[in-house]
C-alpha cells in the first residue's frame, strides 16, 4: 500500500497533507531498536516485546494532534519521526513498568541502565532531527519533566500499598496515571511545538491526551480487575472493590482478604467494574471536549472509545442484573 | 459454552448465588480482549487496539494496519 497523496484509499480526505501507516511506524520503531548494540542481550527481549505490540493510537499520535490550521506545515517525514519516537517511548514505558510490577524479572542491572540509556539517546534524536531553535529549547526540559515524574511514580508503584495511603482516591490515582503516562505524550507536545502552536492549544491537546490515557487506564482496570487483585496490584478499581469487602478498615487489607472468585464477584455485584466504565467514558468524553474543533480525528476516536467502554459496561450491568 | 459454564458453576455453588455471574463476566472479557473474530464490527477504538487491519478517517487523513493480515502481508 503506498501512502502516496494521489493513490489515497477510501475515505480519505484528498485535502488532507500528510498520512501516516500505521504499520510502518511500527516497523521502522522496530529497525531504529535493533540497530542498538545491545539487541543480544537477555534484557532487550524484554524491551523488544513491547515494541513489536502495534499500538496505532501511538503510532499516529502527530497526526492526530497536528492542528487543521498547520496542515501543510509539517511534513510525512517528519510525522514519522515524531511517531517512531512516541513508539519507542511507549514500549519504554511499559518495559519499565515491567520491571517495577515484577521485581526480579531485570536479567542484569548494569544491561538494564545501558539500555535505557541507549533509547533515551535514540529517542532524543529523533526528537532532535524534527526539532530546533525555539521549539527545541521548548520542549526538551518539558520531556526532563516527564521523565521525572514518571521516575516518581515508579519509585512509589515499586513501594507497592506502602506508597500511598489507602484508600486511593479517584483524584489521587489520577494524578499518580498521569504522571506514569506522561512521557508517552512527549510526541503531542513534540508536534505542537514544531507549528507553533499557542500556550492555550498545547494545554488542551495535553489535557485531552492525558483525558484520554485515564479512560484507556480504567478500561483496563475494569477489565483485568480480577487479574490485579490476584497479583496484589492495588488499582483504583481493586481498591474501590475492597471497600465493601471491608467497608470499616481504614488501611489496606492484608487479612481476611476474599477468594478470586468472591473479590470478583463482589465487584461485578456492587457495580464497580460498571463505576470504572463509567469512569472511562468520562474521561473520553472530557478528551474529545478539549480536542474539538481543532484535532478532529482525535474527537473522532474518542467517540469510538466511549462507545466500546460504554457497550461494555452495558453487558457487564445486563449479566448482573440477570444473575 | 456460556449455558455450560452457568451450569456447572451452579452446581459448584457461589458465595452469592450468582456464580454463573463470574463465567459470563469472563466470557465477555475474553470478547474483549480477543480481536476480531469475536469483536463487534470494527470501529476505530478497535483499530487503535490493533485489532482492525484497516481504517481511515477523513479528515485527518489515517490509515491503520495490523501486522501480517491478509491485506498487507
Amino acid at each position: 500500500m503506498s501512502a502516496s497523496q494521489g493513490n489515497r484509499p477510501q475515505g480519505v480526505d484528498p485535502a488532507a497533507p500528510a498520512m501516516l501507516n500505521a504499520r510502518r511506524i511500527g516497523e521502522e520503531a522496530e529497525r531504529a531498536a535493533l540497530s542498538l548494540s545491545l539487541t543480544r542481550e537477555k534484557v532487550f527481549e524484554s524491551y523488544y516485546t513491547y515494541l513489536t505490540v502495534d499500538e496505532p493510537a501511538v503510532h499516529l499520535m502527530p497526526l492526530h494532534f497536528l492542528p487543521q490550521e498547520s496542515w501543510g506545515q509539517v511534513g510525512e517525514g517528519q510525522l514519522s519521526d515524531l511517531a517512531v519516537a512516541a513508539k519507542l517511548e511507549y514500549a519504554r514505558n511499559r518495559w519499565l513498568d515491567e520491571m517495577v510490577d515484577h521485581p526480579g524479572s531485570t536479567p542484569g542491572l548494569a544491561h538494564a541502565h545501558r539500555l535505557n540509556d541507549a533509547l533515551i539517546t535514540l529517542i532524543g534524536s529523533r526528537y532532535a532531527g524534527v526539532l530546533d531553535g525555539a521549539a527545541a529549547t521548548s520542549f526538551f526540559p518539558v520531556l526532563s519533566g516527564l521523565h521525572a515524574r514518571h521516575g516518581l511514580s515508579l519509585i512509589l508503584d515499586g513501594c507497592g500499598s506502602a506508597g500511598f495511603t489507602y484508600p486511593i482516591t479517584l483524584e489521587d490515582y489520577a494524578e499518580h496515571a498521569r504522571a506514569r503516562h506522561g512521557p508517552v505524550r512527549a510526541t503531542v507536545d513534540a508536534v505542537l511545538y514544531l507549528v507553533g502552536a499557542t500556550d492555550g492549544l498545547l494545554g488542551r491537546a495535553r489535557s485531552s491526551w492525558h483525558n484520554w490515557a485515564l479512560g484507556v487506564q480504567f478500561y483496563d482496570d475494569a477489565l483485568d480487575i480480577e487479574e490485579d487483585f490476584r497479583d496484589g496490584n492495588v488499582s483504583w478499581a481493586v481498591g474501590r472493590a475492597l471497600q465493601y469487602v471491608h467497608p470499616s478498615s481504614a488501611n489496606l487489607p492484608t487479612q481476611n482478604t476474599p477468594d478470586p472468585d468472591s473479590f470478583y464477584e463482589r465487584a461485578l455485584a456492587e457495580g464497580v467494574v460498571s463505576e470504572a466504565l463509567g469512569h472511562a467514558e468520562s474521561f473520553f468524553a472530557e478528551s474529545a471536549t478539549l480536542a474539538a474543533p481543532d484535532f478532529p480525528s482525535w474527537v473522532a476516536f474518542q467517540r469510538a472509545c466511549i462507545s466500546q467502554a460504554g457497550q461494555l459496561r452495558e453487558d457487564y450491568e445486563k449479566l448482573v442484573e440477570g444473575a | 459454552m456460556q449455558d455450560e459454564n452457568h451450569t456447572e458453576d451452579r452446581t459448584a455453588g457461589g458465595s452469592f448465588g450468582i456464580s454463573g455471574l463470574l463465567a459470563r463476566a469472563r466470557a465477555r472479557t475474553e470478547q474483549e480482549h480477543g480481536g476480531p473474530e469475536s469483536a463487534s464490527p470494527p470501529s476505530y477504538v478497535a483499530a487503535a487496539l490493533g485489532q482492525t487491519p484497516y481504517v481511515a478517517v477523513g479528515n485527518g487523513a489515517i490509515v491503520v494496519q495490523r501486522r501480517c493480515t491478509n491485506w498487507n502481508c
